[in-house]
């Protein structure tokens, strides 16, 4: 007997994910989720940023990783709200470890939460997690065919961060066509350049900023 | 292997739909391109997570459903396995619309004492 279902598979997800949604909006937080590839420095993205926002905006932080707390202990130096996560052998982060972070976080003190995706950038990309932007971090040093390569992420992001973008002179890497296969998949996401480890992160704090300003002023 | 997750969060659905004392010979999946699923690491993972479970060694069938795709030069919307597709205008850049379904659609199912019709079709 054949029986029609039509439901979604990742529902038991989605509805968690829309429980931290709730959450979230109840404290007034603004929450990110950074994606991107081992190496592409996502933690070294959130060091900077959190350095360009201290004093403005209280920023709890949760980063997942497969193992250590080596990335905890680097965020730590910048906030005290930061929170590590585990994952064991699971490839993403999924709605419900997400949930379980943000009670160890101060929800009602915080302004914006940071959460970093575990490295990579295919498994990450459909599993909705509840928070309000998806950030798609990709570097100069991986090569511009990145984003033709994986359109899931591309699709799926709020906006898309180019990172290392001090290493373009040494690197064979054509900006303007990492930004045309970006438009093909997703034509109106925003584009800011980056080099975390030198301190540039204005564009991307400035992209933050603007999210959080109130709807009348945009 | 975002598969195995994926393998037990369908593990759950199926479980909610499956009428009391029902046995699920086979289930229907549909994964559209965007989920970047792999059809054999989800059947992989389907057998991993249903062992030793009253779901063991049902059928799991995987339909992938192809990129949209839609021109905004000459209107034409069309699917294909491929993200990136020129247009037969001539557009070497159409716009991806969609195919991130990712659903449970339907459940082969047999009640105890029901002769097992869909076993018979199969063997005839």
């Amino acid at each position: 007997m054949k029986i029609p279902v039509v439901k979604k598979v990742l529902k038991l997800n989605d509805e968690v994910a829309q429980m931290n949604r709730r959450r979230l909006k109840k404290s007034g937080v603004f929450s990110i989720e950074l994606i991107g590839s081992p190496g592409s420095g996502k933690t070294a993205l959130i060091e900077r940023t959190l350095d360009k926002l201290a004093g403005q905006m209280n920023v709890g932080v949760a980063v997942g990783d497969l193992a250590t707390s080596y990335d905890a202990e680097r965020i730590g130096k910048w906030t005290e709200h930061v929170v590590q996560i585990n994952t064991g052998r699971g490839c993403h982060l999924d709605a419900n470890q997400v949930m379980r972070a943000m009670r160890r976080l101060p929800l009602d003190e915080m302004d914006l939460m940071i959460v970093e995706n575990v490295g990579n950038i295919i498994c990450p990309a459909n599993w909705d997690l509840g928070l309000d932007a998806k950030v798609a971090l990709f570097t100069a040093s991986e090569g511009d065919d990145k984003p033709i390569k994986h359109p899931p992420i591309v699709c799926s992001a709020d906006v898309i961060v180019l990172n290392k973008v001090d290493l373009l002179p040494h690197v064979e890497f054509d900006v303007e066509r990492f930004t045309n296969d970006i438009r093909t998949l997703n034509p109106d996401v925003p584009i800011v350049q980056t080099a975390a480890t030198r301190g540039q992160v204005c564009e991307f704090v400035e992209w933050i900023a603007a999210q959080m300003m109130p709807q009348a002023t945009a | 292997m975002h598969e195995l997750s994926i393998a037990n969060e369908l593990l759950n659905v199926v479980n909610e739909n499956t009428p009391p004392g029902a046995r699920v010979v086979s289930l229907s999946v549909q994964a559209g391109a965007m989920q970047a699923i792999d059809a054999d690491a989800l059947q992989f993972a389907w057998q991993a997570v249903t062992q030793d479970d009253s779901l063991e060694g049902s059928r799991l069938e995987v339909e992938l459903l192809p990129w949209r795709l839609e021109c905004d030069q000459c209107d034409r919307v069309w699917e294909s396995p491929e993200a990136f597709e020129p247009c037969t205008c001539g557009n070497v850049r159409p716009k991806v619309t969609g195919s991130d379904e990712l659903l449970l659609v339907s459940l082969d199912v047999e009640q105890p004492g029901e002769p097992t019709e869909s076993l018979n079709h199969s063997q005839a």
